[in-house]
């Protein structure tokens, strides 16, 4: 690819500072997005998405601090160097965000359109008015009924996909070039995520914004994303587009994790496990994160981290044996043609 | 195969939740969780029941175990009624009374079959008094033997288990009481039962908070299994974990089926993991049951509308997978005023007229494969 | 949970208003136990045949070393003063026995009794929790002085008269708190899994879901220790409490009802009348309210 990245992200790494110890979080992260595009994060509970989110924003708990050398670089500007000033503006201007639980980031005590005028007048040089107009317009794209009804109710009194909606329209209002939509659909109905996830497909094409969509789940993953970044243990596992991700599976966590979901297009003798348990992050292992749960692992493995070895033209793995799943997965095929 | 034997039968149940308002806690409306479901469960079998949030599986396997009692219907376990079991003496004999004395006297006793015929027999031999004594006495006997043949593992690895107690108390805590295990016995039995679900069997004196979420979900199972059950309510017992934990645990109880002879009723809302989980499936939609088939039916031939547009909506982990994709408009509507005839009708995408007025009854659409919907396999 | 116990109690200690609230609840607590060594229980006005004090019959009743009612200020032999002929210091510190009996009494009887009921009323629901939070609303509505002062008109004034009213109508916070406590542990899985394993009720209520709501009750008694002393001090004052020389904080105010105000134009001639009491009682209000925080914060964070 020879556009020119709209975010980069360079050694991020974000600690936490608890009575119990450092927490490395996001422990050297790298990518990037380019423009329009959707990238993807996923990995499982605690390997750092949010975080790493939240990083960008420079919305950290008190507790927590990007350490330096970290860059995150937008629009050709280092975000780390920016004062907080300069920092809210940015936020929700050109990076907006969305949540898992739109209850916890919209005010129960304002309506919706209060908040969503409130976003557009804050960046915006509109009247009252026009900024209420707007925010109806915005509430009827994002598809909810009867909007000039709506933008005067509670966030309570909207169902779970209706407040995603609006949590949606809010971030949109400004037509930021970046979205990052942090487990957008995790708490709702399936037909409800099929809803919300068509509905940020086609604000995508029309706005042209980027998305970072960060979840656990690998089927929303294979449907929405272009580009993937692979997490384990605050640190990028595996990087690739995402047919590629898919067909050419390079890092033995990202193997494990594919072949351990049931799935419904195809039938599955028996589902594979991945040994052992998710890290406690005060006591990540030395060398590679996975090196407690990967059945390539070695001596060394256990004691060197590997680095982010690019195997193909933007396909990225972090691991020194990244052939040996290549032949696992020659093998897994062979098995299936058989 | 030889011929299967009924486990578990349901008959009309329903559970309502009562809304209350007001000084004086009147009761305004009623939340239909559950309205009129009959299903049956085989032994050795996994059912999975599937719906979206609030559809009522959870009323559904509480009500069966009784955590819930049922506004009505009729639960059978093992071929005796144990609807009557956890109610009040006189309530039981009233119940009894209206299930079975009222229709014995009326109807014609050849037309009985099953549960029915078994009852006829014992009051023809008993006669009226003697059949409730005989099915009124030792109640907390029978109470006992329900709770052993059925238990729960819950969602939640965090709630599930007291976190006061030590995992020895938890795990053995049911299986003193029930005598199914002694006293004395503990140690090796806990020690067992742990290690069966791969927990070290010295960590039983440990307590919850010092496992991983995974972990204790297997201490959840091994606290059911050493019930000896017949049958396991699972009640999205995989949903809360990782997913490179969830394979495990669901691993491990497809392994402790087949080593115990288990029945199953899976409850989950992924559909996924039903499939992978399932040899039978129940959908579930709004209080109802819409859709009712063996796996292999339902997954390559769904008849309901609801059930294919619930398929469709199921991210699949393969970009080169390319599938239908059908987006119902709307939300789920509130089971407090549930719509009119077909309850799924203002969501279908190919509701007719007839839909919103006539609710479609479940029917033996082919054999074994049943469906609640006037058009069964319009939506392609 | 070793390290559990060990990173609870840094904490704890680590907190100044800890560390402060139960240095003075052990000195509290010594003053009490060694009562008879640091004030001893003897009238030394009345020798007996060996020319030793006499003893007296019962250390509470503060001994009368003086005719003459009117306040002395603090000399060597009676650090703190004396008044109505009768020592201070050691009407102090003999009641600082009073205020532990007191408060310990009143709060264990009154928690239990609204731990029974908001336990039964938690637990089963329905018309049961209907009923006896109907009758927790009927006591919570009788303004407590009033009642106190019927109460004892009824069963006749003395200090555990006083004690037995403000059990009465000490358990309804209680009560409350354990029942909205109850409610939520009671939607708890784990509750729910006990149920499916046929246990008793009785065994559920207390092995699985008091041991976790139990701690904001305590944390409440706690705290309630110290202000109960506070009540009883105010009975007293309307001479409802304690006989007249008892060594009760609260009665020796009473006593200087007369002498609050010192001599005309001088305001704070008997200060030591009400500063050694007075000081007492804010000190032991104080320790039990700082203990009662350093419980919260301790068991606050929920045990993960
Ligand atoms: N304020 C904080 N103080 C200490 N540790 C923190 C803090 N915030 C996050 N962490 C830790 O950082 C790690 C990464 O957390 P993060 O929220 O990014 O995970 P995640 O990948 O988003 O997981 P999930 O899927 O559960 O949302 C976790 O181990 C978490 O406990
Ligand atoms: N104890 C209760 N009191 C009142 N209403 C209840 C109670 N339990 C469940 N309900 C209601 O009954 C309906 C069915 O709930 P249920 O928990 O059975 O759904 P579910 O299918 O298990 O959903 P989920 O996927 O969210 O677990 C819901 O509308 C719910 O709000
Ligand atoms: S580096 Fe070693 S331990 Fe890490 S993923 Fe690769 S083979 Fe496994
Ligand atoms: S009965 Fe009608 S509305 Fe209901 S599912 Fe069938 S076609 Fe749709
Ligand atoms: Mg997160
Ligand atoms: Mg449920």
């Amino acid at each position: 690819m020879d556009k020119k990245p709209l975010l980069q992200v360079r050694n991020l790494k974000t600690y936490f500072y608890t009575e119990d110890g450092i927490v490395k979080a996001v422990d050297g992260v790298d990518f990037e997005v380019y423009p329009g595009e959707t990238l993807g994060i996923v990995g499982e509970s605690g390997s750092g998405k949010s975080v790493t989110s939240l990083s960008i924003l420079r919305l950290l708990d008190p507790n927590g601090e990007i350490l330096e050398g970290s860059e995150i670089i937008f629009d050709g500007k280092n975000l780390m160097e920016l004062s907080e000033d300069e920092m809210r503006k940015i936020r929700g201007n050109d990076i907006a965000m969305i949540f898992q639980e739109p209850m916890v980031a919209l005010n129960p005590v304002f309506t919706v359109g209060e908040q969503i005028m409130e976003a557009i007048l804050l960046h915006q040089d509109v009247s009252k008015n026009e900024a209420r107009k707007m925010a109806i317009d915005m509430l009827r794209k994002v598809g909810i009924p009867e909007p000039e009804k709506r933008v005067d109710e509670y966030p309570h009194e909207l169902s779970g996909g209706m407040r995603q909606r609006a949590m949606i329209a809010m971030a949109l209002s400004c037509r930021p070039k970046l979205l990052i939509a942090d487990e957008p659909t995790t708490a709702l109905d399936v037909t409800i995520q099929a809803q919300i996830l068509e509905l940020m497909r086609e604000l995508q094409k029309e706005y042209g914004m980027a998305i970072i969509l960060i979840t656990h789940d690998v089927g929303v993953i294979a449907e929405n994303a272009d580009r993937v970044v692979v997490m384990y243990g605050g640190m990028v596992m595996e990087t690739a587009d995402v047919k590629e991700l898919f067909r050419e599976t390079r890092h033995p966590y990202t193997w494990g994790l594919l072949n351990s979901i049931p799935r419904l297009d195809i039938e599955q003798e028996r589902l594979y496990n991945i040994p052992g348990i998710v890290p406690d992050p005060l006591h990540f292992p030395p060398g590679c994160r996975f090196n407690t749960r990967c059945e390539f692992a070695d001596e060394r493995c256990r004691k060197e981290i590997p680095p982010l070895y690019e195997i193909k033209n933007g396909h990225f793995s972090r691991c020194f044996y990244y052939k040996k799943v290549e032949e696992a997965q020659k093998l897994k095929k062979a098995g299936e043609s058989a | 195969m030889s011929e299967k034997r009924v486990l578990v039968k349901v008959d009309n149940l329903v559970k309502y939740f009562p809304i209350r308002a007001g000084v004086f806690k009147r009761i305004v409306a009623w939340v239909r969780a559950v309205d009129d479901v009959s299903f049956e469960i085989y032994e050795g079998e996994t059912v999975g029941l599937v719906g979206e949030s609030g559809c009522g599986k959870t009323t559904v396997g509480m009500t069966l175990l009784r955590l819930y009692e049922p506004t009505s219907g009729r639960i059978i376990v093992d071929n005796e009624d144990t609807t009557f079991y956890f109610m009040p003496k006189f309530k039981a004999k009233k119940y009894l009374q209206k299930t079975y004395i009222e229709k014995f006297k009326k109807e014609d006793p050849s037309s009985f079959t099953g549960i029915d015929k078994k009852y006829y027999d014992l009051y023809k031999e008993l006669g009226e008094s003697g059949f409730y004594n005989k099915l009124l006495s030792e109640l907390n006997e029978k109470k006992s033997e329900f709770r052993k043949t059925m238990q729960i593992v819950f969602q939640d690895p965090y709630s599930s288990l007291n976190p006061r107690i030590r995992i020895k108390t938890i795990v053995s805590e049911g299986p003193v009481l029930h005598k199914v295990i002694k006293k004395s016995e503990v140690i090796d039995k806990v020690k067992a039962a742990l290690e069966e679900v791969g927990i070290h069997g010295d960590h039983m004196y440990r307590f919850p908070h010092q496992f991983s979420g995974g972990q204790r979900q297997r201490i959840g199972i091994a606290r059911s299994l050493l019930m000896n059950p017949k049958l396991i309510v699972a009640d999205e017992a995989v949903a809360a974990l990782d997913v490179s934990i969830r394979s495990q645990v669901i691993n491990l109880m497809l392994d402790l089926q087949k080593k115990h002879n288990l029945t199953y009723l899976f409850i989950s809302h992924d559909l996924s993991v039903i499939k992978y989980m399932s040899d039978r499936v129940i959908v579930m939609y709004l209080g109802k049951i819409v859709e009712n088939a063996s796996k292999k039916e339902l997954f390559d031939e769904p008849l309901h509308p609801y059930t294919r547009a619930l398929m469709s909506a199921i991210p699949v982990p393969n970009p080169d997978y390319k599938k239908k994709r059908i987006i119902l408009k709307g939300d789920v509507p509130s089971p407090v005023n549930p719509p009119s005839g077909c309850r799924f009708h203002p969501r279908c995408p190919v509701a007719k007229e007839i839909c919103s007025k006539e609710e479609p009854q479940l029917r033996e659409v082919k054999p074994g494969h049943f469906v609640a919907c006037h058009f069964p396999g319009s939506l392609k | 949970m070793n390290t559990e116990l060990k990173r609870t109690l840094r904490k704890l200690f680590k907190n100044p208003s800890a560390i402060l609230g139960f240095t003075l609840l052990i000195f509290f607590t010594l003053v009490a136990i060694f009562a008879p060594l640091i004030a001893p229980p003897v009238n030394p006005m009345f020798p007996d045949e060996n020319g030793n004090p006499m003893k007296l019959d019962n250390p509470y009743i503060m001994p009368i070393l003086s005719w003459s009612s009117d306040p002395v200020a603090p000399s060597k032999d009676h650090p703190f003063g004396m008044i109505a002929g009768r020592d201070i210091f050691y009407g102090v510190v003999w009641g600082t026995r009073t205020a532990f009996k007191i408060g310990l009494i009143v709060v264990s009887a009154s928690t239990l009794i609204g731990l029974i009921i908001g336990s039964i009323a938690g637990y089963f629901g329905g018309w049961v929790d209907e009923f006896l939070m109907r009758v927790t609303d009927i006591f919570l509505s009788i303004p407590f002085l009033l009642a106190a002062m019927v109460l004892t008109t009824i069963l006749g004034s003395g200090l555990n008269k006083v004690m037995i009213a403000m059990v009465i109508f000490g358990w309804m916070a209680t009560a409350r708190l354990i029942r909205a406590n109850i409610l939520q542990v009671k939607e708890e899985q784990f509750v729910l899994a006990a149920k499916a394993l046929g246990i008793k009720n009785f065994i559920i209520i207390v092995r699985h879901i008091l041991p976790n709501t139990i701690f904001p009750v305590l944390v409440q008694a706690t705290m309630r220790l110290g202000s109960l002393v506070i009540t009883a001090a105010a009975l007293s004052f309307l001479g409802l409490g304690a006989p007249i020389g008892y060594a009760d904080w609260g009665s020796m105010l009473n006593y200087t009802r007369n002498y609050i105000l010192g001599a005309s134009g001088q305001a704070f001639t008997y200060w030591y009348t009400v500063f050694y009491p007075g000081m007492a009682m804010v000190l032991f209000v104080l320790a039990w309210n700082l203990v009662g925080d350093a419980l919260r914060d301790v068991f606050d964070p929920k045990l993960k």
